[in-house]
């Protein structure tokens, strides 16, 4: 216990530092990136049997199909972040400060993650909306972004730790 | 800025000036009917005509349709940004009836559609001659007519298959066993390997049962000439049949010249259609036509009018203004050309009802600052200007699709409003926009995401707290208006005083900048607007029990209020989520190594920004509607009005030219 505290309190950048940062980046980009993926798989494949059908409407499904894929962008632009700024900085990393950056990066990580597979739960449902009533298309788009809503409070979250710890210097 | 005021008619009339009524009214576009029944005429012989043609109507219709489907492909129109230039053809609706009568729809689809299957069936027979001709050419080796050998008396013939890893031990054995039998190794078909046996007529039986035995199946022949004469006869009659079916196409595509016109006669028929329809709100007293509906105060001497040149002195029409309580009256509302492109806000939530205010004008401003705060940069609302203003200037738009674009236009004022507050460029931080000062003496923007994110949640709240309580204050008016001035005091003013005064306390946490006072004004406030709205929110309760209850339920709802003004704080973290997306994007972007950055960092920054954009739009469109639904109808706003449906042409392909009569 004392040896752990002792490590995180280290004032000395180190390469554990860089390892521990490097686990925040990684959950925050694979975390997402698998919720993404899935969401927009489930979305894919219910698309491709209204496009069987109706390929005109290809244009209007895979509007549905992206919607949970922003969710992947988010973790990768925070992880892209904490690379640059962090990992491939020139202060280094401490071993304290990688611990904060895993806990930064869990809202968008986790958030993410859920957040695309329910999103593409309901851009599946509003694939309906096309198929059935196609006028009406826009409103199942609508249903969809309110669940956006969350992973983009993820982001936040995980970017206001992370730029109220460290600030872009200038 | 209001909902219109409308005259509900009773119109009577002869059944034989129906087809000209329905013509003008269509015309006119200004009237919205009422669905009759002749259960509404007790006692009366009142009865509900068939409606005659709408089948027959709609049968043409979708010919015409399957017609143009076909004939697209081939016809020479413009498409994307040309189309979008190119004026739509424009008609009367007289004209549009002259060009029905005139051009015969009912041919042109009646030969394009014999084209059709001609094509069709010619090219099942292509494929159906080339199948056979893909099964021939395995037969290729085998160059004697069936037909022939069965002629044959003294030797018999099989074909036949075995697999072909057995085949050679195949051939071997059967030597053996049946040395007067000819075998011939005619192809291998997958693992089949195919053999034509021929033996002299006695001893067949023999041969044929230890043929079984040695795993060879029986193929019977599916012609009966030589393969190689019917692969080439085929041959022949599939570029016969590719000629033809070329000629058919030729004579299709000769059609497409009037792909115009059939679509111009698709809009014919879908607003014959419409008329059709419109006789099913109808009944009829003997020869007597009954028709009720709704009109705009303001166009209803224009009624009177049309129907003295449709059917003069054949009619009797009887107005009365319609009942501020009306709950089956069509809503239709008017406003400036600002607060207009905004109607479709209102009209996803709900048309508000006739005794109502449209708060259409009220949430305009709001929208624009909200979607402003949200998308927050100057170059993003830059771009949804200028593309805006080019499509509303060149581009000849529907008029829904115009109005979405003119909504875009004054939305994007706020954005660019909004991103030189943040000093947000395309996602970089531009020094021009630094006019203030930092607490470290540097410049910034006004509102900064490196300092400011505090300051901005705090201004997005009180932007919500002004919102909310304008809903309230417009719930007072509303009130007032209504003769119940009681009512206003103890449903919004008393919560705007008790809410104002609750906030008013949060000054004790800085009591050397605020004096002392406030803060004891606030405490008063607050717990007495608390008292007084305990004891007055249940008054509509009969009970002593219910007054009580329903008084803690109002208290109670000031949760629900916290909970709005927190709910703005959106604002906020949508810009920021933008702000963060785009500067990451314009990061990498400058990352790149000088040459390369040329090409690669400007790809990354234009498919980076513009993703950034439309996910920035699309979430501040949804968000912007939310917090007027929920956070301000809420607190004046019901809705649920029937919208104003006039009954008027249908016109996809064509535009009607802007009549005297139509101006809408």
């Amino acid at each position: 216990m004392e040896l752990l505290l002792n490590l995180l309190n280290d004032p000395n950048p180190s390469l554990l530092g860089q390892v521990l940062a490097a686990v925040g980046a990684a959950l925050a980009i694979f975390m997402s990136g698998i919720g993404s993926a899935r969401g927009c798989g489930l979305v894919g494949k219910t698309a491709a049997g209204i496009i069987t059908e109706e390929p005109e409407k290809f244009g209007k499904a895979l509007i549905l199909q992206l919607l949970p894929g922003t969710q992947g962008l988010y973790g990768f632009v925070f992880g892209f972040l904490v690379f640059f700024l962090k990992i491939a900085g020139a202060d280094g990393v401490t071993a304290g400060q990688g611990m904060f950056l895993i806990f930064a990066s869990l809202p968008v990580a986790i958030v993410g993650y859920r957040s695309a597979l329910y999103q593409g739960q309901v851009s599946a449902a509003g694939l309906q909306i096309l198929a059935k009533n196609p006028d009406h298309n826009t409103k199942g788009i609508l249903l969809a972004v309110i669940v956006e809503t969350y992973a983009i409070l993820g982001l936040v979250g995980s970017m206001l730790m992370f730029f109220i710890a460290y600030p872009i210097p200038r | 800025m209001a909902i219109v005021k409308m005259n509900r008619f009773s119109l009577l009339t002869f059944e034989r000036n129906k087809q000209i009524l329905l013509k003008t009214l269509q015309a006119f576009e200004q009237v919205h009917f009422k669905r009759l029944s002749p259960d509404d005429f007790e006692g009366m012989d009142v009865i509900r005509r068939n409606v005659e043609n709408a089948a027959a109507l709609e049968n043409e219709l979708s010919r015409v349709n399957y017609a143009t489907d076909r004939l697209k492909p081939y016809a020479e129109i413009p498409k994307g940004i040309k189309a979008m230039l190119t004026p739509p053809q424009e008609m009367s609706f007289e004209e549009l009836d002259r060009f029905a009568s005139e051009y015969d729809a009912a041919a042109a689809c009646e030969s394009v559609r014999g084209c059709d299957e001609r094509i069709k069936s010619i090219h099942a027979e292509l494929s159906r001659v080339k199948t056979e001709n893909d099964n021939l050419r395995l037969w290729a080796g085998f160059d004697a007519a069936p037909s022939e050998l069965d002629k044959l008396k003294h030797v018999r013939y099989i074909t036949g298959a075995v697999n072909k890893k057995t085949a050679p031990d195949f051939l071997v054995n059967l030597e053996a066993a049946f040395p007067s039998a000819y075998v011939e190794t005619l192809h291998t078909v997958k693992d089949d390997t195919v053999f034509f046996v021929v033996a002299p007529a006695d001893g067949w039986d023999a041969l044929t049962a230890e043929l079984k035995n040695m795993g060879f199946t029986r193929i019977t022949l599916s012609f009966t000439g030589i393969p190689a004469d019917k692969v080439r006869e085929n041959e022949k009659r599939i570029a016969t049949l590719a000629l033809e079916a070329e000629a058919a196409l030729e004579e299709l595509k000769s059609h497409a010249p009037q792909y115009a016109m059939l679509l111009t006669a698709a809009d014919h028929y879908r607003t014959a259609l419409e008329r059709a329809k419109a006789c099913e709100n109808f009944v009829n007293l003997s020869d007597v036509l009954i028709i009720e509906g709704w009109v705009p105060q303001e166009e209803s001497p224009n009624l009177k009018k049309l129907l003295d040149t449709a059917c003069p002195n054949e009619y009797y029409i009887e107005e009365t203004a319609v009942e501020a309580d009306s709950a089956e009256v069509p809503i239709a509302l008017k406003n400036n050309r600002f607060a207009r492109a905004f109607e479709d806000v209102t009209a996803m939530f709900a048309m508000p009802r006739y005794n109502e205010i449209d708060p259409t004008p009220l949430l305009a401003p709001f929208y624009i600052l909200f979607f402003g705060l949200m998308v927050g940069d100057f170059g993003y609302g830059l771009v949804l200007l200028i593309a805006t203003a080019l499509l509303l200037k060149f581009a000849h738009l529907k008029k829904s699709m115009r109005r979405f674009m003119q909504f875009f236009f004054f939305l994007s004022f706020g954005v660019i409003f909004a991103g030189f507050l943040y000093g947000s460029f395309f996602g970089f931080a531009l020094d021009i926009f630094k006019v203030a000062t930092a607490p470290d003496g540097t410049a910034k923007a006004i509102l900064s995401s490196d300092y400011d994110i505090l300051v901005m949640l705090v201004m997005s709240v009180v932007i919500g707290v002004v919102q909310v309580f304008f809903g309230f204050g417009v719930k007072a008016y509303m009130a007032f208006r209504d003769g119940k001035p009681l009512e206003a005091f103890l449903d919004s003013i008393l919560w705007i005083i008790t809410l104002t005064c609750g906030l008013g306390m949060f000054s004790g946490a800085a009591p050397d900048v605020v004096p002392a006072i406030v803060f004891t004004i606030s405490q008063y406030g607050f717990f007495g607007g608390l008292i007084l709205l305990f004891l007055t929110q249940g008054r509509s309760s009969p009970s002593i029990g219910g007054k009580i209850g329903n008084g803690l339920m109002g208290v109670y709802g000031i949760t629900g209020y916290i909970g709005d003004f927190i709910s703005y704080s959106r604002l906020t973290a949508i810009a920021l989520s933008g702000a963060y997306i785009a500067s990451s994007f314009d990061m990498m972007a400058v990352m790149i190594p000088m040459p390369a950055r040329i090409i690669f960092g400007t790809l990354i920054f234009l498919v980076g920004n513009l993703l950034n954009m439309g996910l920035g739009f699309l979430g501040a469109y949804v968000h912007g509607a939310r917090l007027q639904f929920v956070e301000f109808f809420g607190k004046f706003y019901e809705g649920g009005g029937i919208p104003f449906k006039p009954f008027s042409p249908k016109n996809v392909f064509i535009t009607l030219k802007e009549t005297k009569t139509n101006h809408n």
